[in-house]
């Protein structure tokens, strides 16, 4: 799945590539082999890899991060301040749909183009047009992708395969140049302060507009009019029924919306549904008088009965990554008598642990961090000793954990599996 | 919204009186709500505290039901809305009370005119007609006219009066 994304990207310019799931290294290994300078890296956390992409094309170099919908809300930071500062080389933020988490939302709330494509050639069109779009207007493009591997089967694949030798034959490879990367300084820009800032503002509204005539002829939104009732959604596949036959409006583009396109389809039918998750199409359209939009509907489960584990209160990483660990040290700050333990992984404990544990031992929390285990048990162990703690034990099973209930200092154990 | 908060605030001034207008920015633009309190008159806090506002502008019904705690009992809210009834539970709070309700349908007034956007100087038409000093037809007119761009005008001044007529009419 990210290999195919990854290939799409390199073959349309992306010299850099910066991810953070792990099950895509073995592909960009292999691209490596075929675009010799083109470079990636895993990087800890998602803020990490958007921060190297974007620098990689403030230095007029294209580049592209590849996270999940639920990574983009880890990058939030350089994202909003991406949208200000800009770009030179283009930059395509693809955020590839594991769950049902959207990204949607963030293309109005960063301000930043936003495209949603939900097959292979869609997304191929996406990133052609994504990387057009960044350059010309200097702006951070935002594409979400469903994972390709819920596309069409292997006979498709086949005719996709050979497509994209006939395009890489075809195409100008910019990756195989390897053009020093060029970095102007402009700190007005760059490191603009809230006077320059309010400029960049101005800027940033108006290549909105720009953009947003651009979309109004991007050949991903297709409309089609048949009957008088109407469906506009940014996904068919994840609608359960349409008729096929109906009025419908793929909308690729959902920020900034092309407002002739959508005004002209509205227009020409007597009711229209709207089909997405959060009103991000939605609040774009000025006359809503015949737009009927229905809101997919998320089962949050049931309530769960808090946790304990041998008499120790519970935490776990609800908020996010490692996000127990400071939920943690706030509950103990709070209820000092309260006897909690905090259970996070050790992917999660690299990936924002080690600040929020600093905080807690600058801060003398008493609490007992579990951190789950796979392969890198001694490296955290290393870790912790760089802070000064030494406070740390191993467990062959979680249920040895008793031990410690009534440890009165910080302490963390470790222990192999996941719970 | 934030438009109209600017006219409000630069009608009073004109009229010789002390005003303020705190407003959120950014929001609106980000797919969020705006809101904006107008102070006229002696005051020292540039905030509206809760249960303290004469009068409610809602120019979305959602907006009104999200910044009702800021209208005092006895208070008065225009709402841009196209229906004929609020539902029956907020009709009865709001007679508990005792706040005056005005539905105007500013976004159907404004999309006549040709230009929807301007929903919220149809809304300041109609305020215009319920004689509340300084708000007279002829004080907005002159800040709208102060305040919009050329080209823009024309159009927001026939939008408003549209609303002013429809305050007559009631």
């Amino acid at each position: 799945m990210h290999e195919e994304i990854a290939r799409i990207l390199v073959e349309n310019g992306a010299g850099l590539v910066y991810a953070t799931n792990k099950g895509v290294e073995k592909g960009l290994r292999s691209l490596q082999d075929e675009f010799p300078h083109f470079h990636y890296e895993l990087c800890t956390n998602e803020k990490i890899a958007y921060e190297q992409a974007l620098s990689c094309a403030y230095a007029s170099r294209r580049s592209a991060c590849l996270l999940s919908t639920e990574g983009m809300y880890e990058a939030l930071d350089p994202l909003m301040s991406s949208a200000y500062t800009g770009v030179i080389g283009g930059f395509l933020v693809v955020c590839v749909r594991e769950n049902d988490v959207s990204a949607t939302p963030l293309g109005p709330f960063a301000k930043l183009p936003f495209i949603v494509a939900d097959t292979i050639d869609a997304f191929r069109s996406a990133v052609e047009f994504g990387f057009t779009i960044s350059e010309k207007y200097e702006t951070p493009v935002i594409i979400q992708v469903a994972p390709l591997e819920d596309q069409p089967s292997a006979g498709s694949f086949q005719e996709t395969a050979s497509i994209i030798d006939h395009r890489a034959s075809s195409i100008e490879h910019p990756v195989s140049s390897n053009e020093p990367a060029l970095f102007t300084k402009n700190p007005n820009r760059w490191a603009a302060t809230p006077k320059f800032r309010y400029g960049l503002h101005r800027a940033l509204n108006e290549k909105i507009e720009k953009i947003r005539e651009e979309f109004e002829g991007y050949e991903g939104n297709q409309a089609t009019v048949a009957t008088k009732t109407g469906v506009i959604a940014d996904t068919l596949s994840s609608l359960e029924f349409y008729d096929e036959d109906g009025s419908i409006l793929r909308l690729a583009t959902v920020f900034p919306l092309p407002e002739r396109l959508v005004g002209g389809f509205i227009d020409r039918v007597d009711i229209v549904f709207l089909e997405e998750e959060y009103p991000v199409i939605e609040l774009q359209i000025a006359d809503r008088s015949k737009v009927r939009a229905n809101k997919m509907q998320y089962s949050y489960g049931r309530d769960k009965p808090q946790e304990f584990m041998h008499g120790m209160y519970v935490v776990r990483d609800k908020l996010g990554p490692a996000s127990s660990i400071n939920m943690a040290h706030g509950i103990k700050k709070r209820e000092p008598g309260r006897k909690v333990i905090a259970i996070t992984y050790e992917d999660f404990f690299f990936h924002s642990g080690m600040p929020a544990f600093v905080n807690t031992l600058y801060n003398n929390s008493s609490f007992v961090l579990l951190v789950m285990t796979n392969r890198r048990e001694e490296e955290l162990k290393g870790v912790l000793r760089g802070f000064g703690f030494e406070n740390f034990h191993h467990l062959e099973s979680v249920s040895e954990a008793e031990r410690f209930k009534d440890a009165d200092a910080l302490t963390v154990l470790f222990c192999r599996g996941i719970i | 919204m934030l438009l109209a908060s600017t006219i409000l605030m630069e009608t009073a001034i004109a009229a010789g009186l002390k005003a303020s207008a705190s407003d959120e920015y950014g929001m609106s633009q980000r797919g969020g709500s705006v809101v904006s309190l107008v102070k006229i008159g002696e005051f020292k806090s540039p905030l509206i505290g809760r249960e303290n506002s004469d009068i409610l502008l809602a120019f979305e019904e959602s907006e009104f039901y999200r910044n009702l705690m800021f209208l005092k009992r006895g208070g008065m809210a225009i709402i841009n809305t196209s229906k004929d009834a609020l539902p029956e539970e907020v009709e009865r709070l709001l007679r508990e009370r005792n706040i005056r309700i005005q539905k105007i349908d500013g976004d159907g007034i404004a999309k006549q005119k040709g230009m929807i956007k301007a929903s919220n100087i149809a809304i300041l038409g109609y305020f215009s007609s319920l004689g509340i000093e300084p708000y007279s037809s002829a004080n907005i007119t002159r800040t709208i006219v102060e305040r919009t761009k050329g080209k823009f005008v024309e159009k927001n001044l026939e939008i408003f009066e549209a609303g002013a007529e429809k305050g007559r009419g009631k």
